[in-house]
């Protein structure tokens, strides 16, 4: 069978198009159960031909043309997004929070699910970053460390049941997502004096408050040893021993002043 | 989803097969009149690097991060 026979034989979602082989001749290779063709190998007639016809399963067929990653990226992002849990929380909040920190929250819901599978998510994190910048960045911290149900959830519930208003709680909310006073949150980009620094401002302004004990959390082996330099370094420091829950890639520390 | 997949070396041969190239700040254009940018789903200027595939039907140029991603959601859910 022909190039031109083979290529319209195949089903438009089986096909996935790459530059090069090993292979130097091939010009489609079945692989990953897969119709994989091979552009480098093509000559310019049949490359021409090859655009055309994926322009034409695009605009006629109404088939998707997708970068593979993206691809997979989107399915994962559809899985996450019905996750019920995911679900739950976001209805909780829905007319709590402000519109776009829902939004924030959605997307940062789907980094906690991923990162809970043990897959990375630094660069799903930058997207945030990227698109809601410092508030953003915030928000996905303190989501993937469970603050939302662990300390805004009761904030609002506490409000209620005292019958405060709302205010108070958005006044409170925003405290913590623009400053976190409870937490630092360790990144990559986070020279050690800086974590040192910024862990010593907060202790200063929580022992202000007659609060004495701030969470300290990390992802990755870098910021791991990180935690780990400057628990050794500020031993003395503290009231007590520090509460560790760890694994090779990830580290929460309180800390008790 | 069923969709046409290509890996990411790929990206240029695909937008030209939809006449598009991708100018000196890497924003991807129109090849028969390079000074207009295409826009994404967003409304924005799409580099060629945030490119992650055209929608089937229209030409609309999705992009590959997150975000973008959550709206395609959306705008594809009934």
């Amino acid at each position: 069978m022909g190039f031109w026979d083979t290529l319209f034989k195949i089903l438009p979602e089986k096909l996935h198009i790459k530059i090069a082989s090993d292979n130097k001749s091939k010009k489609i290779e079945y692989h990953d159960n897969r119709q994989v063709i091979i552009l480098g190998n093509l000559n310019k007639k049949e490359l021409d031909g090859t655009k055309n016809y994926l322009k034409k399963l695009v605009f006629e067929k109404k088939i998707p043309i997708l970068e593979e990653e993206t691809k997979k990226l989107f399915e994962d992002i559809a899985v996450e997004d019905r996750n019920p849990k995911n679900q739950e929380i976001l209805e909780y909040f829905q007319g709590k929070l402000p519109t776009s920190d829902l939004e924030i929250l959605r997307a940062a819901l789907i980094i906690k699910s991923k990162y809970k599978k043990g897959e990375p998510v630094s660069h799903l994190k930058e997207d945030i970053v990227l698109q809601y910048g410092i508030r953003g960045r915030n928000i996905a911290n303190l989501c993937t460390a469970d603050y939302f149900e662990t300390l805004i959830k009761p904030l609002y519930e506490e409000t209620i049941k005292n019958k405060l208003p709302f205010v108070k709680f958005a006044a409170r909310y925003e405290i913590i997502v623009m400053q976190y006073p409870f937490a630092v949150f360790v990144s990559s980009r986070m020279t050690y004096p800086k974590l040192k620094s910024e862990l010593q401002r907060k202790i200063i302004i929580n022992k202000t408050y007659g609060i004495t004990k701030i969470n300290i959390h990390g992802i990755g082996k870098n910021n791991v040893k990180k935690i780990y330099k400057l628990l050794d370094e500020l031993r003395s420091k503290f009231s007590q021993s520090p509460e560790i829950d760890s694994g090779k890639n990830f580290i929460t520390a309180t800390i008790y002043f | 989803m069923k969709a046409i997949t290509f890996e990411k070396a790929a990206k240029e041969v695909v937008l030209d097969a939809f006449n598009k190239g991708v100018d000196k700040e890497g924003y991807v254009v129109e090849k028969n009149n390079p000074k207009q940018r295409v826009l994404s789903q967003d409304g924005n200027e799409i580099k060629a690097t945030e490119f992650g595939g055209i929608i089937a039907g229209s030409e609309i140029f999705i992009k590959s991060d997150l975000i973008s991603l959550l709206k395609l959601l959306d705008s594809l859910s009934p």
